[in-house]
């Protein structure tokens, strides 16, 4: 008796079935995405704070650098040159609010950072200056910052890989289109910027 | 059936294999270069383990001969990354490391001891401690008495604490519930096959088999997770026997993370960003 009711049953039990499987997997590969989305919102978090790092270190850094010598009037005009354009960047990287317009600011004060580096201040020159340890310090943190930015953005490139690599390929593909799961773009390094600078004025 | 199980378990421990080479934790001294006396290794392993205890701060040490082309800032915060030093809430990792070649060394601190190892204080203590007794090929003596000074900064800091005891070291992820799932999937497994047994029809059989699978699975996904539901479901398709199945697609599985271990009881799982400091001597 029982068996003929399960016989009974058999139309729905089995497209029930595959449709369950159906809606696991659907749900499954939705929120993967999701995850992963949000994994590569989280990251870019981390580049923007270790950008807001060395945005509020380098004025920090040229100031030090400006008070501890008796420059040359030239060097001395120059430094002031580089401290202006440090708070410049400073102020358009606050007001920014896009992520272009923080990658923008990011840029500028890459600028500012290459043109101090272009003083070429010889530390060997300057004793009292290599002998201070608030530079040593901020030398130490701005390398730390730069590294930070570095490893921040090698993770965010890293999750952008493979989340859109997760949308491109076949059958996630579908679901990613289906709920409008679009290509992130990767962090390309300025040009000149791949390698991070070194702080060394020697 | 069996066969597409073994393939399955095969991929998975595949996956598992981490891809670039780095040394495997001893320890909290991992000595690879060979440059640390016993009778300092012992002091820095104790010491390390007391500040475990008094803090859950986890600190290790790492020579190598070479860095292998790498520069040491890469090569630091993959090695943190994937030994997982520090606990995983807190992140209260530490890494020294050392490469004997390049005479360089790294002090990589993990995220949550960044507000009290700053990368100035890393770099104070580098070039203070590491780098005149390593100068004097003492390498023991230097790393010991960084960690003294490491030790005075962090002990007695609130935030540095983890929730997780030193035991607890290892936080649960969906591998370490999968003995639950097991028993899950068999006393389910046991049920259908039991209501099932008298059945002949061989559809008949499937149809509820998998439709009583598929509905535990979900459920499983709901109140629970994905890769929980899909363990439950490979295992009890698996322990309910007989052919069928077939194919059915993993979406979405990446690989579990590997755990460092050893005797001093493995890592928490702890990430840094790439603070603190280094140089050479």
């Amino acid at each position: 008796m029982a068996r003929k009711n399960w016989k009974k049953h058999l139309n729905w039990i089995i497209p029930v079935g595959i449709l369950l499987l159906i809606v696991f997997w659907v749900v499954g590969s939705y929120n993967g995405l999701v995850k992963a989305d949000v994994t590569v919102d989280n990251s870019w978090a981390d580049v923007e704070s270790s950008y807001q790092r060395r945005i509020d270190l380098i004025p920090n850094l040229v100031a030090t650098v400006e008070g501890a010598v008796d420059f040359e009037k030239e060097t001395q005009t120059k430094i002031a040159e580089v401290r202006t354009g440090a708070v410049a960047a400073k102020a358009s990287w606050n007001t920014a609010t896009t992520q272009e317009g923080k990658l923008a600011a990011a840029n500028q004060m890459e600028g500012v950072l290459g043109s101090f580096r272009a003083l070429n201040i010889n530390v060997e020159r300057y004793p009292e200056l290599k002998a201070t340890q608030n530079f040593l310090a901020l030398q130490d943190e701005l390398a730390g910052t730069e590294n930070r930015i570095n490893v921040a953005r090698n993770r965010y490139n890293e999750k952008v890989g493979s989340y859109n690599k997760m949308i491109r390929v076949f059958p996630k593909s579908m679901i990613a289109s289906m709920f409008g799961f679009d290509k992130r773009n990767f962090f390309e390094a300025e040009e000149g910027a791949e390698e991070a600078p070194t702080v060394d004025f020697t | 059936m069996k066969r597409y199980v073994w393939l399955i378990v095969l991929l998975l421990l595949v996956s598992l294999v981490s891809a670039v080479d780095y040394p495997k934790p001893l320890g909290y001294v991992s000595d690879y270069g060979e440059v640390i006396s016993p009778e300092y290794k012992a002091q820095i392993e104790a010491l390390a383990g007391q500040i475990e205890q008094e803090t859950t701060a986890e600190i290790a040490v790492l020579t190598v001969e070479s860095l292998g082309g790498l520069d040491r800032e890469t090569y630091a915060v993959e090695v943190f990354e994937e030994w997982g030093i520090g606990k995983e809430d807190v992140d209260n990792g530490l890494l020294i490391l050392v490469a004997v070649e390049e005479r360089e060394w790294r002090i990589e601190v993990g995220y949550g001891l960044e507000g009290l190892i700053t990368d100035a204080m890393a770099g104070r203590v580098g070039r203070n401690r590491l780098v005149p007794n390593f100068q004097a090929g003492d390498y023991g003596k230097g790393i010991y008495e960084a960690l003294v000074d490491i030790n005075a900064v962090i002990s007695g800091e609130e935030e540095v604490i983890s929730k997780y005891s030193s035991d607890d070291f290892e936080s649960k992820s969906e591998w370490d519930y999968i003995y639950l799932i097991f028993i899950i999937a068999l006393v389910v497994g046991g049920i259908v096959g039991a209501i099932t047994k008298k059945t002949k029809n061989k559809k008949v059989k499937w149809g509820v088999k998998l439709g009583v699978g598929a509905v535990v699975a979900i459920l499983l996904l709901i109140f629970w997770s994905y890769i929980i539901a899909l363990i439950f479901f490979v295992i009890y398709l698996f322990l309910s026997g007989g052919r069928g199945g077939g194919f059915f697609f993993i979406p979405g599985f990446g690989g579990g993370r590997g755990r460092g271990g050893g005797g001093f009881g493995g890592f928490g799982g702890g990430l840094s960003g790439g603070g603190g400091a280094g140089g050479r001597w």
